[in-house]
């Protein structure tokens, strides 16, 4: 039931989500290629050809290398030679998924509720990027493409300490002050790294294709936010409001079609997400 | 007077019967012979009311024929096939096409066909070359309320190319059969009539489930609003602003794909018709997100699902809420499924999908209870169970329970628009 056909390839293999896949792929048993940018550099010249005398017919893609978030043409560009590497290194064999890790930037930074029907109206350059990476990859002939459409992730690995739980959480741990902007009003979906990857490689297992967007579906304020994280902590943490917050916008997915997909996928709750995190950080600091 | 009805699907089948019991002698035709053994087998819809009984009695005055020379000293032929949807939920008048064809080419020229099935604005003109007293009239059939709609309709809309013209005599003596208002127009706006009507019928369920989802979260009764709504006069008292999951069943959605279609066609903004759609898609899945809500809290081993007919009164499941969480969840749960009137379709073999026959049976020791049709009969069993202070969550979008009926806060109700959790 968890094997998988032939090898996994990931690219972007110590990223954030390309080394949670890798992780999760290994404790399956599956046959798994991580590649890193030292490995094989996507962005030079010959990428594209080392790539094809790397990959086998049969082998399954996880295209996870990017540079993120792109955060101006020189970024954008990067990003787009990484993607035509790829795009064109798969000519010529027979592979049998691509699952391209995107983002839901897509679909712009707009209140509402989101769902894989959702027009995409990227309005940063990382939306412009990530969609700009899909339709490359749309034009590949494939048995099967999977687009998986991200949250904002949190968990141990992410590089970016973007604001939001990962910073949060460093900030409690190294000084026990968490600081938020104004009110905190603003309402995300922060999806755990661990479900994130836990879809891709259901969706490899059943080879699903299409658009799949990985969230939580419960969305939370950063005040509230930053408050499980004080009230996981230690003693004494606490949150310091600082300036204002620009005006909040109100971000909540519809998880219908995950649930629909994998009716057994449970996606961890802020809460224990927020005390997973914690724990596994203060495990490694203290190992 | 003699009336041919041609087309003996639901539309068909009813509005003959109505014809007949106002008083017409009826010629009940179709050039598919099998659908004219199913009519005098009696083989029809059992959740219509009425209809099968009629069929299994004698009656001089109702003839059901697929030769189409009992046509010929009819007074009129009104073409009533129910239109088909085809995969998308799209229009596909192709048999009615074909219909028109065929007896364009065996009716005498002077018998009016009146076409009654689904059609899209500009049929009617576009197919008058074929027969030149060609009309149009709106039907406004509601499922399960088949010949009481067709017997007492509140009013007959009718599309003609030449509104100076007045109606043939035979085609005036049927609607006159109504003893109800006449609106004759051109074909356009008649035609238009139709997916007007069902476009304003859905703004209204659009209204109403947006707003019941945002008055379950903030501690309100959609209920309670809905009931004041009903008295404003602007408003009206049967007015569609009961919240449900989303809008059902597939003739509602067709014509606002319809609408949605014509207007981008002809640069028309179609965004209204986009959001609703968009909109009843969301509610539809308001048992997956209930659901997953429930299952943070614990574990979910086995759900009951009553009903699989979209709605009461119906064999169709088309669009239904039921078949919808057997699908989803069959692989993952023991599901126990109840219908009286629609069979459970056959499952893959690693389903976990089983059914029942009767409602208590479902229920019995379920973590969840689904009422995906509210079936009547479901109300005394509901109340039943919940007599035995079962742990249970009752997921009842249609609000079908009493919570009087609830003895313990085990038994746990969660109402679509009715928040469970008040300030």
């Amino acid at each position: 039931m968890n094997n998988l056909d032939g090898r996994l390839v990931v690219l972007g293999a110590t990223g954030f989500v390309g080394g949670h896949v890798l992780s999760r792929a290994r404790e399956l048993g599956w046959e798994v290629l991580g590649l890193s940018s030292k490995d094989l550099d996507l962005t030079s010249p010959g990428g594209a050809e080392m790539l094809s005398a790397i990959l086998r017919d049969g082998d399954t893609i996880v295209h996870g290398a990017a540079t993120v978030p792109a955060r101006n043409a020189l970024e954008l560009i990067q990003n787009l030679q990484m993607t035509q590497s790829l795009v064109d290194g798969v000519v010529g064999h027979e592979i049998a998924q691509l699952v391209v890790v995107s983002s839901d930037a897509v679909y712009g930074g707009e209140s509402g509720v989101i769902t894989e029907v959702s027009a995409c109206s990227p309005d940063s350059m990382h939306g412009i990027m990530s969609l700009a990476r899909e339709m490359m990859c749309l034009e590949v002939k494939l048995p099967v493409l999977t687009i998986v459409r991200p949250a904002p992730i949190y968990g141990v690995g992410d590089p970016h300490k973007s604001y939001g739980p990962n910073r949060f959480i460093r900030q409690m741990i190294e000084s026990g002050e968490i600081t938020l902007f104004g009110q905190g009003a603003a309402i995300r979906d922060h999806v755990f790294i661990g479900d994130v990857a836990n879809v891709i490689v259901r969706a490899i297992m059943a080879r699903e294709s299409g658009v799949i967007n990985i969230a939580s579906g419960q969305s939370i304020s950063f005040a509230e936010m930053a408050e499980l994280v004080c009230q996981s902590g230690s003693d004494g943490s606490h949150v310091a409001v600082v300036g204002s917050e620009s005006l909040p916008t109100f971000r909540n997915y519809d998880i219908s079609n995950l649930v629909k997909m994998f009716p057994d996928f449970d996606p961890v709750s802020p809460a224990v997400g927020v005390r997973q995190v914690i724990s596994e950080i203060e495990g490694s600091d203290h190992g | 007077m003699r009336i041919a009805f041609a087309g003996l699907t639901h539309l068909g089948v009813c509005m003959s019967i109505g014809a007949h019991e106002s008083g017409a002698d009826v010629v009940a035709f179709d050039p598919d012979t099998s659908r004219v053994e199913d009519i005098r087998r009696a083989d029809f819809d059992a959740a219509e009311p009425g209809v099968v009984d009629f069929l299994r009695g004698s009656h001089p005055a109702y003839h059901v024929t697929d030769d189409v020379k009992d046509l010929l000293d009819a007074d009129m032929v009104m073409i009533a096939l129910d239109t088909r949807l085809d995969e998308s939920g799209e229009n596909n008048d192709s048999e009615v096409v074909h219909l028109l064809n065929y007896l364009a080419a065996h009716v005498p020229k002077h018998i009016p066909i009146v076409v009654a099935s689904q059609v899209r604005p500009g049929f009617s003109r576009r197919h008058r070359d074929l027969y030149p007293e060609l009309y149009y009239l709106m039907e406004t059939l509601i499922f399960g309320r088949g010949l009481e709609r067709t017997m007492h309709p509140e009013r007959y809309i009718v599309g003609v190319a030449d509104t100076s013209k007045v109606l043939p005599a035979a085609f005036k003596q049927y609607l006159d059969m109504g003893k109800c208002p006449i609106h004759v127009m051109s074909y356009e706006s008649a035609e238009l009539t139709k997916l007007a009507a069902n476009f304003v019928l859905s703004a209204n369920i659009t209204a109403a489930n947006s707003l019941a989802d945002l008055a379950q979260r903030i501690g309100a009764n959609w209920e309670h609003i809905e009931a004041a709504l009903r008295q404003d006069e602007r408003i009206g008292a049967k007015s569609y602003i009961s919240a449900g999951l989303g809008i059902g069943g597939a003739n509602l959605t067709r014509d606002l794909h319809g609408i949605k279609e014509m207007a981008d066609r002809l640069g028309v903004d179609s965004s209204l018709a986009s959001t609703m759609l968009g909109h009843s898609a969301y509610m539809r899945n308001w048992m997956l997100r209930e659901i997953n809500k429930l299952r943070r809290d614990r574990p979910i081993g086995s759900m009951a699902i009553l009903g699989l007919a979209y709605k009461p009164g119906t064999q169709s499941m088309r669009g239904g809420a039921g078949i919808d969480l057997v699908e989803t969840f069959e692989l993952c749960m023991d599901l126990r499924v109840h219908d009286h009137a629609v069979p459970m379709p056959p499952r893959p073999r690693e389903s976990r999908a089983t059914a029942v026959k009767s409602a208590g049976t479902a229920m019995l020791g379920c973590d969840i209870v689904a009422i995906t049709t509210p079936w009547p009969e479901y109300s005394p069993a509901l109340q039943k169970y919940l007599s035995t202070a079962p742990t249970v969550a009752i997921l009842d979008p249609f609000r079908i329970i009493d919570h009087s009926w609830v003895l313990t806060s085990a038994s746990r109700v969660i109402q679509l628009g009715i928040s469970d959790e008040q300030p």
